[in-house]
């Protein structure tokens, strides 16, 4: 994404807003407090982190390093390999106080004979999981001892994403996707009901333009580009995995339907960071701020 | 030999049309549907951009057109070059190991070297399917390439480099969706690159496969025939194989694994009247080009009813499994004959032997119940630290234990019934029946059970050992054809996990861990079971003694001596199949213990089935425990499956089984 006059003014512009929103967590920082608490999910690890404590252990340490990044792990939190299977011998040696999860990470096991648990979840039947992450955030304030912190994060961020609301009202008629493109320049991903990506586009006063099926936490299945014409007027934003993203824009660039996509040859598209699409209530926030800035600074292209 | 009469001629023009006129009616009502108020001039003749259903139909549904009949058409011709060469009516890219080489090639570079995919996918998938080939004639090299060691080759091979990929995935998720989809053939497009791309290389195909075609039709007759054309008819043979590798290394490069159309086109065209090679080259591509048009057109016509397409190359595989299973009844010499394994070791040694192996037992369960690996490296554990790791060591050791002990049983009734010491319960097709129904059960119902999970598989496990008994029934249940039907079902269910990993699914991980053969979910009640069958058979096979001992000798002798072929058969195969299942749900469905464990127990000496059977089943349960020990703890924290680190040091043991001497 190159950096462009307008872009730099627009991300100025965004300043105040993120200085106000953004935690102050610095970097890996191994004197972060720690809780005896192993945690089973990235998007729980996250929201800790963002309370100003650290957790003992996590499962799959690169993860989220790789994938979530921010707040960042400091190096000393220690690791229980795969998610799917962290190495429960290892747990038992640790003894933790708390072991939290998702409910179908901790129900149906014996980890209640290493520790108590306690399930969150973020992505649940009520598809709400903007309002499920501040929750989480509260009980999670409860548990270590941060309630005050935890409730301004919370007001933090919903006052920021209603500033955020009213920047984007010039723009909000227009519906807006969100994709992940595959490299081989033929699918895309789209990021729809019952995800964070939804979640914040209707805090923000968006309308998703992908209204179709979609996984547990907001994923469609693979679709052809062609796709993206059931609504030719939207705007189109979207990222690839990094090591993917040459190849992928240059089987687009050469592809007539892409060029002749609405949103691609009237500058209605634009790159956004590569977001976790499960995290909770902080990456909610850099989501709501990339978006803003995105689409703000579409406008202003086109102006 | 003779020309085929003039009707004969006839008859693949009356087919061809007639696919042809479906395949078109299809077309036009889904350009139409597209199309909705412009008309099909508009679409074809110049548009302008702007014109959205008309750009539709011009770089997304006639490309896709076209690269349907060329993919098809690819395919097909490579199909028939394999069949030709290597005198195997089965032979074709998914059957030989070119797919699945090409699949793991693919794989590894995405996450080793991901430069290399922008530009060089192609080259990347060719070097793999040629590997891939290689390593399947290799292994069947020894028995001079006969139809079902070439079979049994491309399914170990597949097998394997299936194996390889998934471990790749599980460790690399997140960078390989990508594969998933490309893994299940979609034949999408969005511009006219890939047609523009294959078209030149089918063509050259295709003049090559002319030139080649005389020289080949000789080739079938004899080598000498051939010889007198001044080719040598090995040199012959691999230009052959290249020309065919190449083309279905590159149909596969551009729009993913794309399976069976190689197959049913080339049988289709013989079943129409096409007899010599000369005709068999020019129909069968042909059919391939509109039965893989057809195809494409049904998938799109369904998505609207499906809430989405299915992958083209899924529908394919679907549809060629049963066709397989057709063309695999036909097969000739289907007599497997490997060396049988030669007694090395008198009786008194053999009680020597076992005391040994006890004593490793021993020492097996020892360590993997006290000695592991934590952050500050390995360590003995006592006491009460002992006490709170029993709970987590113990169920997975006795599982494994158990599963291991079935495995070999299995594996032995199945290698004393069949008189072939290559037969194991992964060839049955039973553990890809267990696997299958388990991948149902995630498909169809939201949420993750374990005890459903256990159910669907057992009813998995028991369909396919109908399907087996169905299928075998007419030939009294003749060792070699039984085999073979766990490649079909092995096709199926590859087919099944492709689907449910493109779904987008988030629980793929999990049923990748399960498939895998991760003893990571058993509890101390599943492990009791498990223990308790393997004592349980490990009483009743014993039983089954004299016919043990007498069916190696052949049929007809176990006829002469008053033993019901079919009922003692069937009654042997119901108890593999249940000690299979049992064994699948602890260690996924390929481990290649059934394999190994019976094998080594007769190159040790035991040549009686009571000593061979009680011998395997020490033997597979110490493999399973040292797989499960040394996975658990190798590469700590992380894990990898038992069933999958057996699967690393059976798989080349099997390979040089397959590929030794006489």
């Amino acid at each position: 994404m190159p950096i462009t006059r307008r872009r730099a003014l627009t991300g100025l512009a965004l300043l105040p807003v993120a200085l106000c929103g953004l935690p102050v967590v610095r970097a890996g920082d191994p004197t972060l407090p720690k809780v005896d608490i192993v945690s089973f999910e990235p998007a729980l690890t996250e929201s800790l982190l963002g309370l100003g404590v650290a957790p003992r252990a996590v499962v799959n340490a690169g993860y989220y390093r790789e994938f979530v990044a921010s707040p960042e792990l400091p190096d000393d939190v220690l690791d229980l390999g795969p998610s799917i299977e962290p190495n429960l011998e290892y747990l038992q040696r640790l003894a933790p106080e708390l072991i939290i999860g998702t409910s179908w990470q901790l129900e149906g096991t014996l980890l209640s004979r290493i520790a108590p648990l306690r399930s969150f979840d973020i992505y649940s039947a009520n598809a709400q999981p903007y309002r499920n992450a501040g929750q989480v955030v509260l009980e999670l304030g409860a548990l270590v001892n941060r309630r005050a912190e935890a409730q301004a994060l919370l007001e933090q961020t919903d006052r920021l994403l209603e500033q955020l609301r009213v920047r984007l009202a010039p723009v909000s008629q227009r519906p807006v996707y969100i994709a992940r493109l595959n490299p081989d320049g033929r699918h895309l991903l789209l990021f729809g009901a019952k995800g964070m990506y939804q979640a914040v586009l209707e805090r923000l006063g968006l309308r998703n333009a992908y209204q179709g099926r979609t996984n547990a936490w907001g994923g469609s299945p693979a679709v052809g580009i062609e796709t993206l014409l059931e609504q030719p007027d939207a705007s189109l934003l979207y990222y690839t995995n990094p090591r993917e993203a040459l190849a992928a824009q240059r089987r687009l660039d050469n592809s007539p339907i892409w060029r002749a996509l609405p949103m691609i040859h009237e500058g209605r598209a634009l790159g956004l960071p590569r977001f976790y699409p499960s995290g909770g209530l902080l990456t909610a926030q850099r989501l709501a701020l990339s978006i803003t800035e995105q689409l703000l600074a579409m406008e202003s292209n086109r102006a | 030999m003779p020309e085929p009469t003039s009707p004969l001629r006839r008859q693949p023009v009356w087919l061809a049309l007639g696919l042809l006129l479906i395949a078109l009616a299809l077309s036009v009502h889904q350009g139409n549907s597209l199309l909705a108020h412009v008309s099909w001039s508009t679409a074809i003749g110049p548009a302008s951009p702007e014109d959205l259903p008309a750009l539709l139909v011009r770089y997304s549904f006639l490309p896709r057109l076209v690269i349907s009949l060329l993919v098809g058409a690819a395919l097909a011709l490579a199909g028939v070059i394999f069949q030709q060469v290597l005198r195997n009516p089965i032979a074709e890219p998914t059957t030989l190991g070119v797919a699945s080489g090409a699949y793991l090639a693919l794989s590894a570079c995405a996450i080793y070297a991901p430069g290399l995919l922008d530009g060089g996918q192609e080259g990347v998938a060719l070097a793999g399917a040629a590997l891939g080939m290689l390593a399947v004639l290799g292994l069947a090299w020894s028995r001079r390439l006969s139809p079902v060691a070439l079979i049994l080759s491309g399914l170990i091979i597949n097998l394997y480099c299936g194996t390889l990929s998934t471990l790749l995935v599980l460790a690399n998720h997140e960078v390989l969706s990508n594969l998933f989809i490309w893994q299940s053939g979609s034949l999408n497009q969005n511009s006219w690159q890939d047609v523009y791309h294959l078209a030149p290389r089918l063509g050259v195909a295709a003049l090559l496969a002319a030139l080649l075609a005389r020289p080949l039709q000789l080739l079938g007759l004899n080598d000498a025939a051939a010889g007198s054309l001044g080719l040598s008819p090995n040199r012959l043979r691999l230009m052959a194989l290249a020309v065919a590798v190449a083309l279905s290394a590159s149909a596969i490069a551009s729009v993913g694994v794309i399976g069976f159309v190689g197959l049913a086109a080339p049988a289709l065209a013989r079943l129409a009247g096409a007899r010599t090679l000369r005709q068999r080259l020019l129909w069968a591509p042909l059919f391939g080009a509109l039965l893989l048009l057809l195809a494409d057109q049904v998938v799109q016509a369904l998505a609207p009813l499906l809430g989405g397409e299915i992958p083209t190359g899924i529908l394919t595989a679907f549809l060629g499994a049963p066709l397989l299973l057709v063309l695999l009844s036909r097969l000739h010499e289907t007599r497997l004959n490997p060396p049988a394994a030669r007694a090395t070791a008198q009786v008194a040694r053999l009680k020597r032997t076992s005391w040994i192996l006890l004593a490793v037992l021993a020492i097996a369960l020892f360590l993997a119940l006290t000695w592991g690996r934590g952050p500050d490296g390995w360590y003995f554990s006592s006491g009460a630290e002992f006490d709170a790791l029993l709970p987590w060591r113990a169920p997975r050791v006795a599982a494994a234990f158990g599963a291991g002990i079935l495995l070999a049983l299995a594996g032995t009734l199945m290698q004393r019934m069949t008189g072939n010491p290559m037969a194991s319960p992964e060839m049955l097709g039973v553990s890809s029946g267990a696997a299958l129904g388990g991948i149902f059960a995630l498909l169809l119902v939201p949420g993750f059970s374990p005890l459903l999970l256990l159910l669907a598989a057992t009813f998995g496990a028991l369909l396919a050992l109908l399907a087996i008994v169905a299928l075998s029934w007419r030939s009294a249940f003749a060792p070699d054809r039984m085999l073979l039907t766990g490649v079909a079902l092995s096709t199926l269910l590859n087919a099944f996990a492709a689907l449910f990993m493109v779904s987008g699914d988030s629980r793929v991980l999990l049923m990748l861990s399960w498939m895998t053969g991760s003893t990571y979910r058993i509890d101390a009640s599943q492990a009791v079971i498990i223990c308790a069958l393997a004592a349980l058979f490990l009483l009743v096979t014993p039983l089954c003694n004299r016919w043990l001992a007498i069916m190696p000798l052949g049929a007809e002798r176990t006829r002469a001596l008053g033993i019901s072929l079919g009922g003692s058969r069937l009654l042997l195969l119901l108890l593999t199949a249940v000690m299979t299942a049992a064994a699948t749900l602890v260690v996924g469905p390929l481990s290649f213990v059934g394999l190994i464990a019976p094998h080594m127990a007769r190159l040790l000496g035991a040549q009686r089935p009571v000593a061979q059977l009680l011998l395997s089943a020490l033997l597979g349960g110490t493999l399973l425990v040292l797989a499960d020990w040394l996975g658990r703890n190798l590469v700590f924290p992380w894990q990898i499956p038992a069933g999958m680190f057996a699967t690393f040091i059976g798989g080349p043991y099997f390979m040089w089984l397959l590929a030794r001497k006489r």
